[in-house]
């Protein structure tokens, strides 16, 4: 039975998107007071305080001690950065992460970042994640927070039982990176649930639940706009709100997304994607509400905040059975409002935890992933409970029951499973029609329901599997990577350790892909990742396929700067010898208190890179890493950081628009370089661009405005500043091609009315200079601000004209009205400049 | 249907996570062989420190009863997390002792002298009476069954609540058996 639920419901838009009733989930959470009404205060990064607006990461120099045979510190390496790089990707978070280097623990550090340690940890430890934090609570544009000052991710000093390459130690770094971010844990089966119920792999290392918990921390400008959230409370039946319950918005074939209620009751559950959900309230699991568990939320004092006794779990809108939930609409930039639970007390809860195998080969994987193309005898999974025992006597526990949320699946039997009873055998027969994708288990009990999130996947075809990997030379003299074995097709990614290698052809068993760059002699082991989240692991476990590099001579790079002082910027020239400089190189010099701005790499053995060094930074001496692919160069005593100078004149590399104020010059443009030190007069003040003068329109303490000559070639280019008789130190800019214009603007939808635009409406803009004449431009590249809402371009298609091309993009519901709304399209970091709209509620 | 006998199971799946902290699980065999002391004791005195990038919680231990290790007196165990000057390092999932309370700890003094609590939460026993007098001890974190990589055979459930005297019954039988 179904129940338009959201009639019976309010919406609000989201204009008060963080106010009272914002969603605690799962992060370290204060609390201004014991009372309502509560806003959360969570613990984060502020962004806005780090250069780049990105958190640094940092890999310790000291450790690990030991690895596991065909493991590498430079395979490790590449893990971390991996790692990194996921949580950097998300759609609706501006979270970066960049790359920070090996450092030294001792060293003093000012800026906040990550810290990856390799500790001494006892035996039966892992690995551990946090943050460190100071209580004091910061004003911020999106709410209230807590600054963390630094966070660690722990790994053990000895790794011999715990190879990188293995899906285990990535999934774990990756959920130790998320505490270090500021999540706790959810119980919807997401990276950052715990072991016992996570139903991630590396292929899909995310659910929505995770992404939503991350981008409420450091949400992106249309986070908001994109996705919907939903509201309520939950009372105990005795009429106490109640505390820290987990309430679950689940999509029956997709992914969960939850928040845990305020400690009167209340909750909000936001980043919700557009669509149809149901939703149910459960109490946390004991391990996480014991001595041992979440960490509670704090009130201004600092004393925990606990959670409410357990309870019954209960669908919305009140029913213990599924069959009889209703399903809400959300919708983007919407809030539904008033889900509400009334939940009965109970003395314990015992139904939870529930982990579950399955049998793709001859080893068990977890999660659970079962191929409806597959033979039907491996339709069924393993289910164990943290909480109680589901078989007894050799059969499922008598009154133990087990669903499918929603349809898709069913389930077929249950049994205790041969080879060791104590696990439920559960088997399933599959809807033709139902396609791929998680379905969710709802187990029954003496009227206690737990519903387990993506318990079983549904995927219709087998692992992939590599056989061999050989190295051959192309026709053209190049290294290649010869694969063979099975499903490995179009979509199918191959790492090496922890570096994607570019796939070079696929045929019928076959793969040629290009291997990353690596030292000469390293063994990368080699894992296929499919596209629907089933990696060649599950087939193959620890003992994956090696590709072994040739022998080569050791890399070694110099630069051209070795001491740069607090506060400053400058360009810095690196060679290589025997280097592979690509766009994938990153570069780390040991600090969060140094940041290296942006880089060029002009060819495989020369790049540049401006680097800055923080107002507040030690006078240390650090070093420089220098990764690409599997490769990485170090160089212990590379910068030494000075005190600040007063009379030295500092540039930033980043030039600003001086007519529009983006951070995009081009030719001819009124160019905007900020910094400090700088005399009082344009006479008295020398600007150069590649070592050519330029002509200098106004200078005030902390600005200069010159112009760019129309005659500049865009690309990077060299700018100093003389000031006082002292020259800056050099720094690379960016001069891009002059910005797209948008010329016309064709409203399809209100035809010849000519009525304002309305929400919902196709509309075409024409542009010039959006791209090189010629060039293919993916609509995913290209985003349409109306307003301050972010659209994604549905098509963008080249005219007939040279240069001229067209951008299609529907009109977003939640988009401003008024008579001149300004309109821009952006691709990369060039934004066009404001063509006005008139929009009609 | 392939031979269930011939199914085992990977190291893909390993990990035993009661926390944030992501746990490896051990037997209480493994426990007692790998334990560099096993005490009973009370917890006299806490306080944080900072060592290195760590905040460390320690705990001082008035020792009682000793299964394995040292004869001293007082033992100082150290967890993971604390607060120091006001600035607050969290892990999820560490073990935080109760001053007064007592427990049965398994130790590890690794190289760099400090102690830990073997397998944190796993290390970790409750010793209190029952309603009926008995010593109980119990561990807080719920235990499971899984699945052992290396045998690949399935790993008995411990117990999470047993009688004290079972309790150093187990471990006095542990430690008579050579650690392989």
């Amino acid at each position: 039975m179904k129940i338009a639920a959201s009639r019976m419901l309010t919406s609000s838009a989201l204009a008060l998107w963080l106010a009272a009733t914002a969603s605690g989930y799962y992060h370290f959470v204060h609390y201004h007071s014991r009372s309502g009404p509560f806003v959360p205060i969570p613990e984060k990064f502020d962004l806005s305080a780090l250069p780049n607006r990105a958190v640094p990461y940092l890999i310790s120099d000291r450790g690990p001690d030991q690895l596991a045979p065909n493991d590498s510190l430079a395979g490790l390496i590449s893990q971390i950065r991996l790692a990194a790089s996921v949580w950097s990707q998300l759609p609706g978070s501006e979270l970066r992460l960049v790359f920070g280097g090996f450092f030294s623990p001792d060293t003093p550090r000012s800026t906040p970042g990550i810290e990856i340690l390799f500790e001494e940890l006892p035996p039966g430890v892992l690995a551990m994640g946090g943050p460190v934090a100071r209580a004091e609570i910061t004003p911020g544009s999106g709410g209230a927070f807590v600054p963390i000052q630094r966070s660690v991710v722990i790994l053990r000093r000895d790794l011999t039982d715990r190879p990188s390459y293995t899906d285990g130690f990535f999934l774990t770094l990756l959920h130790e990176m998320g505490h270090a971010l500021g999540l706790q844990h959810t119980a919807t089966s997401s990276l950052m649930s715990t072991d016992v119920t996570r139903a991630v792999t590396r292929g899909q290392p995310l659910t929505a639940d995770d992404i939503a918990g991350i981008s409420l921390l450091y949400p992106a400008r249309d986070f908001g706009a994109r996705t919907g959230s939903i509201s309520g409370r939950v009372w105990m039946t005795t009429g106490e709100g109640a505390a820290l319950a987990s309430v679950v918005a689940i999509n029956p074939g997709g992914h969960a997304v939850s928040a845990l209620t305020h400690p009167d009751g209340t909750y909000r559950i936001d980043g919700l994607p557009p669509g149809q959900y149901f939703v149910y309230v459960h109490p946390l699991p004991p391990p996480e509400l014991g001595p041992y568990g979440t960490v509670l939320p704090v009130d201004a004092a600092g004393a925990p905040i606990p959670a409410s006794d357990p309870f019954d779990a209960l669908f919305f809108p009140g029913t213990r059975n599924p069959q009889f939930a209703g399903t809400i609409t959300v919708t983007a930039g919407q809030v539904t409002e008033g889900v509400n639970f009334r939940v009965q007390r109970r003395a314990a809860t015992y139904l939870y935890g529930v982990t579950t195998y399955s049998f793709p080969g001859n080893v068990a994987v977890k999660p659970a992933f079962v191929n409806v193309n597959g033979p039907t005898s491996r339709w069924f999974l393993l289910a164990v409970s943290q909480g109680m025992a589901l078989t007894s006597g050799g059969a499922p526990l008598p009154g133990l029951s087990v669903s499918v949320l929603g349809g898709g699946a069913a389930v077929s039997e249950l049994r205790a499973y041969g080879p060791d009873p104590r696990y439920l055998q559960v088997g399933f027969t599959f809807n033709p029609l139902a396609g791929p994708g998680p379905r969710h288990l709802v187990f029954t009990y003496n009227n206690e329901t737990y519903l387990l999130p993506a318990g079983l996947n549904v995927v219709n075809r087998q692992p992939p599997f590599i056989s061999t990997v050989t190295s051959q030379v192309d026709a053209s003299g190049n290294r290649v990577a010869v694969l063979t074995g099975t499903n490995l097709t179009a979509d199918t990614q191959i790492y090496f350790d922890g570096v994607p290698a570019r796939v070079r052809s696929v045929e019928e068993g076959t793969m040629v892909v290009v291997p990353p760059p690596a030292p000469g002699g390293h063994r990368a082991n080699v894992l296929a990742v499919a596209a629907d989240g089933q990696t060649s692991a599950f087939l193959q476990g620890r003992s994956l396929p090696v590709y072994e590099y040739e022998p080569a001579d050791p890399p070694a790079v110099s630069l051209s700067l070795n001491a740069l002082p607090a506060g400053a910027e400058a360009m810095v020239e690196i060679t290589g010898v025997n280097t592979s400089f690509n766009e994938t190189t990153q570069l780390g010099f040991g600090s969060s208190d140094v940041t290296v701005r942006r880089v060029w790499v002009l060819s495989p053995t020369r790049m540049l890179a401006n680097v800055a060094v923080a107002p507040n930074a030690s006078s240390v001496l650090t070093g420089l890493t220098l990764a690409t692919g599997l490769r990485y160069i170090t160089q212990p005593f590379a910068l030494q950081i000075q005190p600040a100078n007063p009379r030295l004149p500092v540039i930033s590399s980043q030039l600003r628009d001086a007519a529009t104020g983006l951070a995009s010059v081009y030719p001819g443009a009124l160019a905007v370089v900020s910094g400090s030190n700088f005399s009082g007069s344009p006479s008295s003040v020398v600007v150069t661009l590649n070592d050519q003068p330029v002509p200098v329109q106004s200078v005030t303490g902390n600005q200069i405005v010159f112009q760019v000559p129309a005659s500049q070639p865009t690309g990077p280019a060299i700018l100093r500043v003389q000031s006082g008789g002292e020259w800056s130190f050099p720094v690379v800019v960016q001069i891009d091609p002059p910005p797209p214009v948008i010329t016309a603007l064709v409203n399809a939808s209100a035809g010849n009315t000519g009525r304002a635009a309305r929400p919902g409406d196709l509309i075409t803009l024409t542009l010039r200079g959006l791209a090189e004449p010629g060039t293919v431009v993916a609509p995913g590249s290209v985003k349409v601000i109306v307003g301050s809402i972010e659209h994604q371009a549905l098509s963008v298609f080249a005219a007939t004209e040279p240069g001229v091309y067209f951008v299609v993009f529907a009109l977003g519901s939640n988009v401003p009205s008024g008579p001149q709304v300004p309109v821009t399209v952006s691709l990369d970091q060039r934004v066009s400049l404001p063509f006005y709209l008139p929009i009609q509620p | 249907m392939r031979s269930a006998s011939l199914i085992s199971f990977i190291a893909l799946v390993v990990p035993w996570v009661a926390s944030s902290t992501t746990l490896e699980r051990l037997s209480l065999e493994e426990m007692a062989a790998k334990a560099t002391s096993i005490v009973r004791g009370r917890v006299t005195a806490s306080w944080c420190a900072a060592r290195g990038p760590l905040i460390y919680t320690h705990y001082r231990i008035q020792v009682t009863e000793r299964w394995k290790g040292p004869g001293a007196s007082e033992v100082e165990v150290v967890v993971p997390g604390g607060t120091v000057g006001g600035v607050r390092q969290t892990f999820t999932g560490t073990p935080r002792l109760g001053e007064g309370a007592e427990y049965v700890l398994f130790l590890w003094t690794g190289s760099s002298g400090l102690t830990h609590i073997l397998g944190f939460t796993q290390g970790v026993f409750d010793v209190k009476r029952d309603a009926s007098g008995a010593i109980i001890a119990a561990r807080a974190a719920a235990s499971e069954t899984l699945l052992d990589p290396a045998s690949g055979s399935f790993v008995n459930q411990e117990p999470l609540r047993l009688k004290l005297d079972d309790l150093s019954r187990r471990i006095r039988t542990a430690l008579a058996v050579p650690a392989r």
